[in-house]
């Protein structure tokens, strides 16, 4: 009774002059509604080039249209399944080095001006400019040597040298600029401009305003030529802490969490106002060796060993650690690429978990167990040290998981927790025996080129273990230069299966993403890699209709 | 008294000047830098790193950095965020009114709750309820913020929906409300965060206020207070209280930068966004100019707390005054 009266007053002091508006709201049309979505940060930057981060390409993406988009098969050879955007057709020359991108006439900026050719050009020189500093800009540069201008509507792409993936690389990495509103402005300044931070776009959303880490709104843009969005407006909300996310989801105050822990995801699914959605996962998690004595280029003293690598791998139910983490959400890795990937082969020759095996190998090696189990050679106990980053809660899990599995088989495992950066520089020191590291990756499998070949071994590259092995290299090589898929897919296969094979890293798990959705949302179909292509056709199912779905009304 | 300010004022500016020093250099000394935000990013090349750091003149010696940062800092330019992509300024004018009102907020709902309960637990000195109510407030102390704030989020937000999860207002309603609404609006997402704060800042109040409520109960104006017929709350609020609330200067003074290492775990964990959330991103994505910036903010916010405290310490008390 004292609760009830307790809840009544503080629901009816706090929230009844909030209402009042909110009651004036939900007498306007019936619009498409609102969707709040959680976010755990902003998007730094709004500003396409530089956009980098996973929430700064979402947004721009609503924002801004490429020529073309990856289609629902999310293939990345050649043109196929690719969707018209800005460009409503193309020609390809004959000899593949020239693409002729036709605009489509209606394609508008958010100020009204028609999208030019100019624009495109003017896109292509500032990203691939140095001083931009845009990630993409460097595989841009390298794989187009210019845009032209044949009308005020037709650009063409010039080649360096044709490749299976190169309209892939052109349309992901290129979004056509204003260049009405920013060819006068400085290059190196574009990137921290007023426009990085309230752009003007072409998509079929355009900003209504940003508060930095406080919220993001967007609506349907008037001036995009498709067809206009369903609803009125997205709200990005951002919270860093991961539970607030959830339970801002679960307390009905958002309607849609773009990432969600496990436990929380668990959590979710038992609710009936609300739903799980599986995203595709394009991470990878492996425990890494070190191949080398430090940063030397001596062999590591272990790992420098192909049949322990091996044995080790051997010696781990991976089975049993990805259900121990993810229960029955995550997957066991299979190499250096994701299931997600077209290139993916689930049918590789894997280290089977063999822990008499394994004890076998080690036995052989020399690796002797003593009186209390553990293995030592010439004095030498068999240990290494595992660092792992404690911004991953999986990660640690895993570590520890797996400390105690090599204790059974007489390995020793020191697991170091880290600080975030300070993993970051051990390994680019390359001062570390072991790490819990991972990868992301894209929907195409060339990424694999830079961080697993003998080249990213190099300074600066991803290779932190320096594994290097010329049939894998070879084999990569090949696969990103041939031009018919099924001939590609089976180099992709070799290589996986040499590296696999190697075992330069045992591949522990692919993450489990999951977004969480109230289940008053309509959200159809969501691409793997990008769920926020499809919002324009969100909508509110009729009878999850909210106060804040009526459209927003100025402040009296 | 100017001259009592002048030198505290000057003491605030050296204590400013050596912390910012030391965080330049435990920022700079750290792991990582402001262009490394991933691990698994192959597309962040050592080539692309290096320019960034170039550009942003972070490839410099330590001491020329400093010296520059300094001269900007003098000339009123704490930086660039990386992590905001605004210039700092502009940030902390978004962040430090609204940690303000966190603070203050939760200051005195802390000062009055924390002086009311000290004020009956030293009138009721000896009983069950007051012996509860110590023990209660000392598990209170004991307790970090955050776990406090999780609860909060948990159990009044979360289960039973009395109050928003997290944020500063209604994203969706509020451009639609009336001044009115807002300020409705804005107490309501005010109530968790600030609560969190003032239950901390009561319960340490309390413990203090009721030893000095204690020290001024014996005295012989109280007793002669009773003796001329005073009711016993006269007693208490009007002779004992108002003698005893000297040191409550001093402890709100201390309890300032309390408040805003708490509003750090607090801004972060209700998502409000003011100066103790910004530190968290800053920190997190190694911001050093937003970083830097916050350290100088936290230290001007202790020694305003710290000198404002004094001020109303020889304010209230004379004696103070003399001897300063």
């Amino acid at each position: 009774m004292r609760f009830y009266s307790v809840r009544r007053c503080a629901v009816s002091i706090f929230s009844s002059l909030a209402l009042v508006a909110a009651c004036k709201g939900a007498e306007g049309t019936a619009g498409g509604g609102t969707v709040i979505v959680g976010s755990a940060q902003d998007p730094k930057t709004l500003y396409p080039p530089t956009a980098d981060s996973y929430q700064a390409r979402e947004i721009t993406e609503l924002l801004f249209q490429k020529l073309a988009d990856r289609g629902p098969s999310l293939n990345t050879v050649g043109d196929s399944g690719y969707i018209p955007r800005l460009a409503q057709r193309w020609d390809w020359s004959p000899d593949s080095l020239r693409i002729t991108f036709h605009l489509d006439p209606q394609a508008r900026w958010q100020d009204g001006r028609a999208v030019s050719a100019e624009d495109v050009r003017f896109a292509f020189d500032v990203t691939t400019d140095k001083r931009t500093g845009s990630r993409i800009g460097a595989e841009l540069r390298a794989a187009l040597d210019s845009i032209s201008i044949a009308d005020s509507s037709t650009a063409i792409a010039w080649f360096h040298q044709r490749s299976p993936e190169q309209f892939d690389e052109l349309t992901m990495s290129l979004t056509p600029l204003p260049a009405h509103l920013l060819r006068d402005k400085w290059t190196d300044s574009l990137a921290v401009s007023a426009f990085s931070r309230a752009p003007v776009g072409n998509g079929a959303f355009k900003l209504v305003k940003w508060e930095p880490g406080v919220s993001l709104e967007i609506a349907p843009s008037a001036s995009y030529p498709g067809t206009r969005a369903v609803l009125d407006r997205v709200i990005w909300t951002f919270a860093p802490d991961a539970q607030t996310l959830s339970k801002q989801l679960m307390a009905g105050e958002s309607d849609f969490v773009e990432s969600l822990p496990p436990d929380d995801a668990n959590a979710v699914a038992k609710q009936p106002k609300l739903r799980l959605v599986r995203l595709g996962s394009y991470a990878y998690n492996y425990l890494q060796f070190n191949l080398h004595d430090g940063a030397t280029d001596a062999p590591h003293p272990l790992f420098g060993n192909r049949e322990l690598r091996r044995a080790l791998t051997m010696a781990l139910d991976r089975q049993l650690l990805v259900r121990s983490v993810f229960d029955t959400l995550g997957r066991v890795g299979l190499g250096p690429f994701v299931r997600a990937q077209w290139a993916a082969d689930t049918n590789l020759r894997q280290i089977a978990f063999d822990r008499a095996g394994a004890a076998r190998v080690l036995d052989s090696l020399g690796w002797r167990a003593g009186a209390d189990g553990m293995r030592a050679r010439n004095g030498r106990p068999l240990a290494f040290a595992l660092i792992v980053p404690t911004s991953s809660t999986p990660r640690v899990n895993y570590a520890v998981l797996i400390q105690e599995q090599l204790r059974l088989v007489g390995v020793k495992v020191d697991v170091q927790k880290l600080d975030f950066m300070a993993m970051q520089d051990r390994l680019k020191k390359h001062a570390f025996d072991a790490a819990m590291s991972g990868v992301g990756a894209t929907p195409s499998p060339s990424g694999v080129n830079q961080t697993w070949t003998s080249t990213a071994a190099a300074e600066g590259g991803f290779n932190y273990g320096r594994y290097a092995s010329r049939t894998f290299d070879a084999d990569i090589d090949s696969a990103m230069t041939a031009r018919v898929r099924g001939r590609a897919m089976a180099l992709y296969k070799a290589a996986y299966q040499t590296i696999v094979d190697d075992a330069p890293a045992i591949w522990l798990y692919e993450p489990p993403i999951f977004a969480g959705a109230s289940a008053r949302l309509q959200i159809g179909p969501v691409r793997p890699d990008a769920w926020w292509t499809s919002l324009a056709a969100w909508s509110i199912a009729p009878g999850g209709r909210l106060p804040r779905d009526a459209a927003p009304t100025k402040a009296p | 008294m100017r001259r009592f300010l002048l030198a505290r004022a000057a003491q605030a500016l050296g204590v400013i000047a050596l912390v910012a020093t030391f965080a330049f250099v435990l920022v700079h000394v750290a792991p990582g830098d402001p262009f490394v935000d991933s691990l698994d990013d192959p597309t962040n090349t050592g080539a692309l790193h290096a320019d960034q750091m170039h550009r942003w003149g972070y490839d410099q010696p330590l001491p020329v950095q400093y010296v520059k940062w300094i001269g900007n800092l003098a000339r009123g330019n704490f930086g660039w965020s990386h992590s905001r992509n605004r210039p700092v300024a502009e940030v902390l004018r978004a962040t430090i009114p609204r940690t303000l009102l966190l603070m203050g907020s939760a200051l005195l709902l802390g000062v009055c709750a924390g002086v009311a309960l000290g004020t009956w637990q030293a009138a009721r000195r000896g009983t069950v309820a007051e012996r509860i109510s110590g023990a209660l407030t000392m598990a209170l102390l004991a307790v970090p913020e955050f776990l406090v704030a999780l609860a909060a989020l948990a159990i009044p937000a979360a289960t039973w929906h009395w109050f928003p999860v997290s944020g500063i207002a209604d994203p969706a309603g509020w451009d639609s409300m009336s001044m009115i609404a807002r300020a409705g609006d804005l107490l309501w997402h005010l109530t968790l965060p600030a609560g969190t704060l003032a239950l901390l800042a009561a319960a340490a109040i309390s413990r203090y206020h009721r030893t000095a409520m204690l020290a001024v109960l014996p005295e012989d104006f109280v007793r002669t207070a009773r003796a001329k017929g005073a009711g016993e709350l006269t007693v208490v609020v009007r002779h004992a209280l108002r003698n005893s609330l000297g040191p409550l200067i001093t402890i709100i003074g201390v309890l300032v930068p309390a408040l805003f290492g708490g509003a750090v775990f607090v801004e972060t964990i209700f998502s409000w966004p003011g100066v103790g959330r910004m530190m968290f991103d800053a920190v997190h994505g190694n911001d050093y100019p937003l970083v830097l910036a916050g350290v100088i903010v936290g230290t001007v916010f202790v020694a305003v707390g710290s000198t404002l405290a004094d001020v109303l310490l020889a304010l209230a008390d004379p004696r103070v005054r003399m001897r300063a």
